[in-house]
């Protein structure tokens, strides 16, 4: 008998370490030998078995726990858990201290095999399991052969066996968790060695990785934690993770299908995106397309409805950040796809000799040939233009106990109307465009984790307007900014420590030509500096959780405007009971005067005005439900002590309201109850259903006039902020059928928006004139209707291809298959029968868009 | 796509909230800030001053600045159907009037300055002497709007108890052909002021002084993407002093009937209130008890389209006839713009025909014009 082989396999981390995203971390080592010993007659001759521990190893490097994951056997399991509680590690370590830690150990027990002499007639049948269309090993599967009751072997942790059977035919049956059965026949020659690989289908086709959830830190559970099918397989997001969020509870959008998040009846200015804390001005290309950065790029996205931890400055509502995935050192990982307007790609190589790793991700529309037949098809003298592309590299090099990491991206996004005749007729594009470069190192100091950062971006969004090749007219904003962080983090007992401190540099411009006028006029341009430093502690003491931090910011507008701000905030958590949780949070914040979306130039220039301040309170409550379901229910009130939010009317033509003159004074509020009863993706299902009751308002100064437009005189009340929705619904579920088809469906409604004249029409109503005829007239603020609810379905089904080493996945994605259209404003207008009748006849038109978004495509990995 | 954002972009349409700042200066003769001058702002529906409301009272201060802010629901028809005008004037203590009458109010106006004047008006042989309201060299070239350089127009006008009887500016409008015949070009051409005893008629009539100013500014707004743009406005003036005089050429048409119109024939009754038609005409037939010999023809007071085009008239008295061509383009309206009810741009005119020789007399007279008018106050016709 072959002494037993020992085999020892840091696979990961627990959810726990994982969560320190800023640490170096070092895993553990072990210091003494493995002595286990194989059980008598528990394997048959040539057999293999693995038993899979999960083990947590103390501070001090002991065992002191070891939870069986897998084991064919119960003496085995007993074999192996003895070696292992032996054993002692240099313990993991996260920022140079000792931290427990959990690590997936395997002891792979191995009987010896029988000689092959010249009278044997035992063949020899070793190779590979592997899961069909991947190139991952299966570990711990089971072989049986020819119906035995017992299996002959078990693979090792590399997916490898090895059986001496007798020469002739054989009946190999493959058998592992999560996968289904594989079947194969053999027919052995005497003395013969024969390699084989079997590619097993696991039950449920799960590839993905990516992770939503609203809380990132370490400190704090995640409220909704999403992953899997739940990011990649909702109908309506065309597989983008990043789309996810706006079906989550709390969340609105100008425009049902438009990707612009209104969090908690907030600006969508107010909610801030980043990519591993670098922000970016967009998330989504062309308003409802796909993410601006590539899904596989992506491998968590933390999505903050409120209380966002206080390294996340400047920002008074959502935010949404999106962590870069971490590097796989195994082999390379190269995965594409195609779809009816764009194509992407994603490539991760490992460079094991220098420590290096490099991932390139991009993504290219030809929406340009699609829309060009659209175009021509219409012959409307133009054609629709919608193109966009980004890219993403990632360079990552480990430098002794220090990592440092070179990240890159960019978008650009065009769209527009391109003249069929672009000599005489003029053609018409809003541009928009970023590229962002961000050098970060992590280095252990003084028992913590030290992270300093640089980021220098530049982007550009406006319109203009070409003729005969050159520029007519252009309004273009841009912006080039340089910044840097600096943050420390450290732990001791129950307690964690951050401290940190950005400064960043912005500079901004207008670029206007206007062939039509020769005017002297001022081109906005400005200087702007802000900077902040924040400090955290968080405390842990069995289910209480607390997170006291504090920031302070300034924002300075060159060269003499100067506005400070400091942010207290806390977040407190108790697990009451092992199926209920409940928080609460409170906290101050700062943003500088705000447009309705993140533009250049327009928060700088107006910090003259004052800061937009937020005061955040809310509460809720988790629990954990029979049959696997988890039903949240959270409160909050968001009262705007300062809300300027500057109005886009005034930004783009210079024309102020009443409304404006407020804007120093106007104060605001937003409150509600969201709901979601979530199936977690285990198995074959997964679903949602969220609904949130919401009120956002704003403090308004409006004109009260009689219907002969005489001003009575001018009034103020808190009025329904232009994106309030009291009423939003979303209804997600998604199921794996057999044969690799996968479907999954949305539902969505939503109340509709104040026809408050701001993103919609103004309501009007009926008056009439000085010659008894009715007309059209708008009614003051404080009486505008609300524009009708809608709804919408969104479908999506695929199908599944295992090759060998590659699995194809052939989708369509329908976003409002149903083709119904929002109305987003009236028309106001006076009918009538041409020639009969004279155009007096009041009518009111509702006008929309049906955005029908259908996505279909082919994604291969490798 | 293109649909999809306007859609997007329809945040910015117009609101009855919205903000319109109007501002200027009261200025010295000699162009220095006069302060405390009465200053009134009044909306003018359908642009006719006889429906005016006061807005707002003020006086400028101490460097002779003012400020105003409206709503649009307080300035412009948010029913789009009835014009309004905003009317800002300046009372200079002296006795001078300053005013801006503008149909359309850009969201942020600079007016040009408003400057005291005193026309010291005469009449010489008949002929009007004044003393200018604007020096020349303050006039500035103007981009994309019309004319291309700043005109200042001084006139006269005449009124009676019941209205204006006659207006007469030193200039007109005419197209000229440049470019060897390539091109049409409009001008406002210099033409002696002249105020003809017809003006007159034999009404008991005040003669005042006044000027206009056509002049251009930039204003926010006005141009592409809300940039600011090119803007043109009107400077208007009435000097202190009055003529009184009575008219020495009585109408021989006074009393006469119109067809199509009620008896007393309100264009004929000597009064001057304007009658709107309720269509458009360019034909007038007048009865007389008596046969009248017409050697010239008045029209005052007249709504007319606003397209310049070449003048004629014709006059039918009986079996005789004749048609009459001035040539010397159109008499320009001191006062700004006028709307007809239905919202239609129309032009003020005041217009005399001397016909080529005297018509037989007849009792019926007919009068056809190349110019359409929505309404009018009086015709007159002269032996």
């Amino acid at each position: 008998m072959r002494a037993p082989v020992l085999l020892f396999v840091l696979l990961s981390f627990s959810a726990r370490a994982q969560a320190q995203d800023a640490g170096v971390i070092t895993a553990p080592e072990q210091k003494t030998p493995l002595h286990a010993v194989l059980p008598p007659g528990a394997l048959p001759p040539g057999g293999r078995a693995d038993v899979a521990l999960l083990i947590t190893i103390a501070e001090d490097g002991t065992v002191t726990d070891a939870a069986v994951e897998g084991a064919p056997a119960q003496e085995l399991l007993d074999a192996a858990r003895a070696a292992v509680t032996a054993l002692t590690f240099r313990p993991a370590t996260l920022g140079g201290q000792p931290v427990r830690a959990q690590v997936r150990y395997v002891v792979h027990f191995e009987a010896p095999a029988p000689s092959v002499d010249a009278g044997s007639d035992l063949s020899r049948l070793f190779g590979r399991v592997t899961s069909k269309g991947t190139r991952n090993a299966v570990a711990t599967a089971s072989l049986w052969v020819d119906d035995a009751g017992t299996p002959a072997t078990e693979t090792g942790a590399d997916g490898e066996f090895e059986l001496w059977l007798p020469a002739g035919p054989h009946h190999i049956e493959v058998r592992a968790a999560a996968h289904a059965p594989g079947v194969f026949d053999e027919a052995l020659k005497a003395r013969e060695a024969l390699e084989v690989t079997y590619r097993i289908v696991r039950d449920v086709l799960n590839p993905y990785e990516t992770v939503v959830r609203d809380r990132a830190d370490r400190a704090e559970e995640a409220r909704i934690q999403l992953s899997g099918p739940e990011l990649r397989e909702v109908a309506g997001t065309q597989g983008e993770p990043l789309r996810v969020i706006m079906l989550l509870p709390g969340v609105t959008t100008p425009m049902s299908g438009i990707s612009y998040p209104i969090v908690r009846g907030a600006s969508p200015a107010a909610t801030g995106f980043f990519l591993d804390d670098v922000q970016i001005p967009q998330l989504y290309h062309l308003l409802l397309g796909p993410s601006v950065i590539h899904p596989d790029f992506i491998e968590r996205v933390d999505f903050y409805s409120s209380n966002a931890p206080v390294r996340f400055g400047r920002i008074t509502a959502g935010v949404v950040s999106a962590s870069v995935a971490r590097p796989r050192d195994d082999r390379p990982h190269v995965s594409a796809y195609v779809d009816v307007l764009n194509a992407g790609a994603f490539i991760e190589v490992p460079i094991e000799k220098t420590g290096t790793h490099v991932a390139i991700a991009g993504r290219y529309s030809y929406t340009g040939l699609v829309l060009q037949l659209v175009g021509k098809a219409l012959a409307s003298g133009s054609t629709p233009v919608a193109d966009f592309y980004d890219y993403q590299v990632r360079i990552d090099q480990k430098l002794g106990p220090a990592s440092l990491r070179l990240l890159a991206f960019g978008s650009s996004d065009l769209i527009g109307a391109r003249a069929d005749d672009p000599i005489n007729d003029p053609s018409s594009y809003v541009a928009s465009r970023f590229h962002r470069a961000d050098l970060r190192a992590l280095v252990p100091l003084g028992g913590g984790v030290l992270e300093g950062g640089v980021t220098v971006g530049t982007e550009t969004q406006g319109l203009y307007n070409e003729l005969n090749g050159q520029t007519q007219a252009s309004f273009l904003m841009n912006r080039f900014t340089v910044s840097g962080r600096v943050r420390y983090r450290l732990e001791h007992g129950p307690f964690q420590l951050k401290l940190g401190a950005d400064l960043e540099r912005q500079q901004s411009d207008i670029g206007i030509e206007v062939q039509m006028s020769a005017s002297p006029f001022q081109v906005p341009r400005t200087l702007g500096v802000f900077s902040g430093a924040f400090v955290e502690l968080a405390y842990t003491d069995g289910p209480f959780t607390a997170v006291a931090g504090v920031r302070g910011d300034t924002f300075h507008l060159a060269p003499d405007t100067w506005a400070t701000s400091i942010d207290p905030r806390l977040e407190l958590r108790l697990k009451a009971h092992d199926r209920v949780t409940a928080r609460a949070g409170a906290g101050l914040f700062h943003q500088a005067p705000l447009l309705l979306i993140n533009l250049p130039v327009t928060d700088a220039a107006a910090i003259k005005d004052g800061l937009h301040t937020v005061v955040q309170v809310s509460a809720g409550v988790e629990v954990q439900l029979p049959l696997g379901l988890q039903v949240q229910l959270d409160g909050f009130y968001n009262h705007l002590l300062a809300a300027r939010e500057r109005s886009l009317q005034q930004f783009a033509s210079g024309l102020s309201t009443l409304d404006d003159r407020l804007a120093a004074s106007r104060t605001g509020r937003a409150y509600g109850l969201e709901v979601m009863l979530r199936a977690p993706a285990k198995g074959r299902f997964f679903g949602w259903l969220s609904y949130s009751l919401m009120r956002s308002e704003r403090l308004r100064r409006f004109g009260v006039y009689s219907q002969d437009q005489v001003l009575a005189g001018q009034s103020e009340a808190m009025l329904p902020f232009v994106f309030d929705q009291t009423h939003v619904l979303n209804l997600v579920a998604g199921y794996q059928l057999p044969y690799g088809f996968k479907v999954s469906g949305t539902f969505h409604v939503n109340s509709g928006r104040p026809e408050s004249g701001e993103f919609s029409s103004r309501t009007q109503r009926l008056v009439q004139n000085d010659f008894g005829l009715y007309q059209w007239q708008p009614v003051p603020l404080d009486q505008v209707d609300r524009l009708p609810p809608f709804w919408r379905i969104d479908v999506r089904v695929s199908k599944t291809f295992l090759l060998d080493e590659v699995s194809l996945e052939l989708y369509l994605d329908v976003l409002n298959v149903a083709a119904r259209q929002e109305v987003v404003a009236y028309t106001y207008s006076y009918g009538g029968v041409p020639g009969v009748q004279a155009a007096v006849l009041p009518e009111k038109t509702p006008s929309g868009i049906p955005l029908l978004y259908p996505s279909l495509g082919l994604k291969g990995s490798w | 796509m293109k649909r999809a954002l306007f859609l997007l972009l329809m945040s910015c349409g117009a609101g009855p909230d919205d903000l319109f700042v109007v501002g200027g200066r009261t200025l010295t003769r000699a162009g220095e800030g006069q302060p405390d001058v009465p200053l009134s702002v009044t909306r003018v529906r359908g642009c006719r001053d006889e429906a005016a409301t006061r807005l707002r009272e003020s006086a400028s201060g101490d460097g002779g600045e003012f400020s105003f802010d409206f709503v649009r629901v307080e300035v412009q028809s948010l029913s789009d159907e009835t014009p309004i005008c905003t009317r800002v004037e300046a009372a200079y203590p002296g006795g001078a009037r300053v005013w801006s009458r503008l149909s359309f109010l850009p969201y942020r106006l600079q007016l040009p300055d408003f400057t005291d004047w005193q026309a010291n008006l005469t009449l010489d042989g008949g002929v009007p002497q004044l003393t200018r309201a604007v020096d020349e060299q303050t006039l500035t070239e103007c981009r994309g709007t019309f004319p291309e350089r700043e005109v200042v127009e001084h006139g006269v006008t005449v009124r009676t108890s019941t209205g204006l009887a006659w207006e007469a500016t030193d200039h007109v409008l005419k197209n000229v052909v440049r470019d060897g015949g390539f091109t049409v070009q409009t001008v406002y051409e210099p033409v002696p002021l002249e105020l003809p005893p017809e003006a007159l008629e034999d009404f008991d009539v005040e003669v005042t002084a006044e000027a206009k100013r056509i002049g251009c500014v930039d204003v926010a707004g006005g141009g592409n993407l809300g940039l600011p743009g090119p803007f043109q406005v009107n400077t208007r003036w009435a000097s202190p002093g009055t003529l009184k005089l009575r008219g020495t050429e009585p109408a021989a048409s006074r009393g006469g009937r119109c067809d199509d119109l009620p008896e007393p024939c309100p264009l004929t009754d000597g009064s001057l209130e304007p009658v709107l038609f309720a269509e458009p005409t360019n034909r007038f037939t007048l009865r007389f008890d008596r046969p009248v010999s017409v050697r010239a023809v008045a029209f005052r007071g007249g709504l007319t389209d606003y397209t310049l085009r070449a003048e004629e008239l014709s006059v039918r008295a009986g079996s005789d006839a004749t048609t009459v061509r001035p040539d010397g383009g159109e008499p320009d309206s001191l006062d700004d713009l006028a709307y007809v009810p239905n919202g239609e741009l129309a032009r003020r005119s005041y217009r005399l025909f001397v016909l080529d020789r005297r018509l037989l007399p007849a009792t019926v007279i007919e009068l056809e014009t190349t110019r359409t008018f929505f309404g009018l106050a009086e015709i007159s016709l002269f032996e």
